[in-house]
């Protein structure tokens, strides 16, 4: 199933990336710099941030974007296997300046790899860089546990349109590896729910067939 | 058509009576591994019997009660069927049925309607393969559900897997070629639409789940949680604002409306509009696009409010049967996610998740206390808000309206003042030009009084007069026209032309009568006699009318009549009605009246033409002369 939702058809990408941060470490506002291009703006065209569609295209293959946010609130983390099900991605924002929104990625890290194992691909991003001085958590320290985990780690700053871009191109990318890596998987290997498959499509045609079938007897 | 389908029944029939022997087309290794032959055929021939009899020649979407019937009766055989059901249907046997999709006919009915567009751009041949899979899915899923040993999550993967299939062949087969890519969604939704309608009585809320008491929890838990405000699930809701709390309200209603939709789509639909709601009414409370940090606890808040019918039940009939890759993606699949998320939420909630103690949560709980800022004092609350908003604004509209009259009030003043101004000039100018000048009544004459003109006027015998100046004149035109004696004239005759001899004939018809006389007068003469005759009678009909009519009359008509009457006298015929004043004498006597017909004759000089003022005292003065003569 989750083969379907990602590839479309033709070379055409769907992807389902999860936003998880803590409450205030901008979540919304990356999403809206990514998608609107805009940061704390009256004139925001859209009424939410919640679900956001982003239409990418690399290397000619035509990537559309379903960004989810999700609810930060403790009281709701654990909700979260509900709203990162299915999903392609991951991004784990969390504020430099705060300490705690780092320990909490540290759990999503750890429920996600849980839930779907490699199959996610995961970014972290150290938000508000433009308040450097205020920073809490070492810049080693968050690059190393990246790297640990296999999540790339990005500086970004939404007030700044900081490295926010790069971010979701490179993930989207990995994204990309990740399914036609699973469809080159899918297409040498003739397992079960291959010859199922194609079992089922029978059971179909076999259905049409019998017409023909019946007229020759007569 | 019908005829070779039933050529082919039979055919099969034979086929399968020797099938396990030599035939290879039913020559099958799942045949020979379930019980006896005999069975299987005779079982295949009853149904077919069936089949037969109900069986109708149209295959379509006509007559479902009778195919609902027949799917029943069909379903009962293949339990006691039981192991051959998947091979039969694999077999195709079942074809014979294609049309079957159940018992909600209007509601497919409406769904084909709405589909109509579609199926006209996308021709005939897509839309029969389309209801092609449909039929066949249906029977597929309605043989299913009455296997005891499928569960609600076969049935799920069994029609996950007929939408991946659909997908495939509607983006692989040949006669989809043509069909854009948004087309083929539709077509994709139209199938999942219909096929889901006419198996929802199957496959919603299902005896074999224990879907229904889940609703029940949750029904209960819910309405246990009722004490729960927008402020224990942090949810920035601004209770007293007037336009937050109608969106609240519609949002409700959308959720509330999930339970009546069937297509799973339809209810998808129903939750996306419900958040949509609740997205635009937190944009307002937050003051920009809202975040699922603020959308999720104003969902809660609204599902804990809303607390909507089969709330479990819905939520898996749209996990199970709504199109997975729709589900999944997309922002309905957001929305439906979130709803989960709420509502799992609203299903383990704490008093650790509401940020309070443990005691005080369990005291909500049991009804023990109730806080005061529950959502239906807010309600009271919000009501007295509302009313006071809303009488705030008529206020204001009264104000202006009233302004506005104000204005339009004074401006109509200044006008009328102005009008006034110029009325009273112009009348000024009018008066200036226009002076009035009052006459001065004028005195009635007396028509019955001594006429002084009388003596003056020549004597009615005047004509003669003229006779005898014409005679004077000319003797040949008085030859003519006015000879004195008949005699005269045809004497003269020969002498003149032939005209003459005309009037000589006429002369001669009349000699005898007395008009002879006036004929033989100058035309003169008989224009001033009858003059004088008619003048008479007029004068005679004036002094009638008034002799006639004035005592009867009112003297109010009398008085404005009078003047009138008398300047005709006056004017024109005064100098010959006095002179024909003797004969109106004779007419006067009236059989009414007997006092004025006796006394027509003695009183001429009884001033009855007098003016208004006096003739009141004429009538009562001849009224009581009439008495007395009635008397003497």
């Amino acid at each position: 199933m989750a083969d379907q939702l990602v590839n479309g058809g033709s070379g055409n990408y769907n992807f389902k990336v999860v936003l998880l941060g803590e409450g205030c470490v901008g979540k919304t506002s990356v999403v809206l710099r990514y998608v609107e291009d805009k940061f704390n703006e009256k004139h925001l065209t859209t009424l939410q941030a919640t679900f956001l569609n982003k239409k990418l295209n690399i290397g000619g293959k035509r990537i559309n974007l379903a960004i989810w946010d999700t609810a930060g609130q403790e009281r709701f983390h654990a909700l979260g296997p509900i709203y990162y099900r299915m999903s392609n991605g991951a991004v784990l924002v969390y504020d430099i300046t705060d300490e705690d929104s780092f320990q909490k990625v540290k759990n999503w890290v750890k429920e996600l790899k849980k839930m779907l194992g490699s199959e996610i691909c995961l970014s972290i991003a150290g938000n508000k860089i433009d308040l450097g001085k205020e920073r809490n958590v070492p810049v080693e320290t968050a690059e190393n546990y990246a790297a640990s985990v296999g999540a790339m780690h990005f500086h970004t700053s939404a007030k700044q349109n900081i490295g926010i871009e790069e971010m979701f191109l490179e993930l989207t990318q990995r994204m990309m590896q990740r399914a036609q890596e699973q469809e080159i998987q899918r297409a040498s290997e003739l397992t079960r729910t291959n010859s199922m498959r194609r079992n089922i499509v029978i059971v179909d045609e076999e259905e049409t067939s019998p017409p023909s079938k019946s007229c020759c007897g007569t | 058509m019908y005829a070779t389908k039933k050529a082919s029944l039979r055919i099969d029939e034979s086929y399968l009576m020797c099938k396990s022997l030599k035939c290879e087309f039913y020559g099958n290794e799942e045949w020979d591994g379930y019980c006896s032959l005999v069975l299987l055929e005779w079982t295949f021939h009853y149904l077919q019997i069936l089949k037969e009899k109900h069986k109708s020649p149209v295959a379509g979407f006509t007559k479902f009660e009778e195919k609902k019937r027949q799917q029943s009766e069909k379903r009962h055989k293949l339990l006691k069927l039981g192991v051959f059901r998947k091979t039969t249907n694999s077999r195709g046997i079942f074809r014979l049925n294609e049309g079957i999709f159940g018992p909600d006919t209007k509601e497919v009915e409406a769904i084909r309607s709405e589909y109509q567009e579609l199926f006209g751009k996308v021709g005939k041949t897509v839309e029969t393969d389309i209801h092609k899979y449909i039929s066949s899915f249906y029977k597929k899923l309605v043989i299913e559900v009455d296997n005891p040993n499928s569960s609600i999550e076969d049935l799920s993967e069994r029609t996950q897997n007929f939408y991946q299939i659909l997908t495939k062949k509607i983006e692989e087969e040949f006669i989809y070629r043509d069909v854009s890519n948004e087309y083929k969604e539709q077509l994709l939704d139209y199938t999942e639409k219909h096929a889901m309608t006419c198996l929802y009585r199957l496959l919603f809320c299902p005896p074999t789940t224990t879907d229904e008491d889940k609703d029940l929890n949750i029904q209960k838990r819910i309405r246990q949680l009722n004490w729960v405000s927008a402020k224990h699930v942090d949810c920035q809701i601004d209770e007293t604002n007037t336009d937050v709390h109608d969106l609240v309200y519609s949002s409700i209603t959308e959720l509330l409306g999930m339970d009546s939709a069937k297509a799973p789509q339809d209810k998808l639909g129903c939750v996306v509009r419900c958040c949509r709601k609740i997205l635009t009414l937190m944009q307002k409370c937050v003051g920009g696009p809202a975040s699922a940090d603020d959308f999720l606890p104003a969902l809660i808040f609204v599902v804990l409010k809303a607390n909507p019918a089969r709330l479990k039940s819905n939520i898996n009939y749209v996990t199970r049967f709504c199109n997975a890759s729709r589900l999944m993606s997309g922002e309905g699949g957001y929305y439906f996610t979130n709803l989960c998320c709420a509502v799992s939420f609203i299903e383990n909630l704490t008093a650790e998740s509401l940020n309070m103690q443990e005691d005080e949560f369990r005291q909500y709980m049991d009804g023990k206390i109730l806080p005061s800022s529950t959502w239906d004092s807010a309600l009271v609350m919000c009501e007295g808000m509302h009313l006071m908003a809303e009488n705030a604004a008529i206020f204001g509209d009264l104000r202006k309206r009233h302004e506005v009259v104000m204005n339009e009030i004074s401006a109509l003043k200044e006008e009328m003042l102005k009008f006034q101004d110029e009325i009273i000039v112009k009348v000024e100018q009018l008066r200036d030009e226009v002076p009035l000048i009052l006459r001065p009544i004028r005195k009635p004459t007396d028509l019955d009084a001594d006429d002084p003109h009388l003596p003056d006027l020549p004597p009615p015998l005047s004509p003669q007069i003229v006779t005898n100046n014409v005679t004077r004149d000319e003797k040949k035109s008085v030859d003519i026209e006015s000879p004195e004696s008949p005699e005269w004239h045809i004497t003269s005759m020969p002498d003149q032309t032939l005209t003459s001899v005309t009037y000589d004939f006429d002369l001669s018809d009349h000699s005898g009568g007395e008009t002879s006389i006036c004929e033989d007068l100058g035309s003169n003469v008989i224009v001033q006699i009858i003059y004088f005759i008619s003048s008479a009678e007029t004068g005679s009909v004036h002094s009638l009318d008034l002799n006639a009519y004035h005592p009867t009359v009112p003297p109010l008509n009398k008085g404005i009549r009078f003047p009138d009457e008398f300047s005709l006298l006056d004017t024109e015929e005064s100098p010959n009605s006095h002179l024909s004043l003797p004969p109106p004498l004779k007419p006067q006597p009236t059989p009414t009246y007997h006092g004025f017909s006796s006394q027509g004759w003695q009183i001429p000089s009884i001033p009855c033409d007098t003016g208004a003022t006096h003739l009141a005292f004429d009538i009562e003065a001849t009224g009581e002369e009439n008495r007395k003569d009635e008397k003497n």
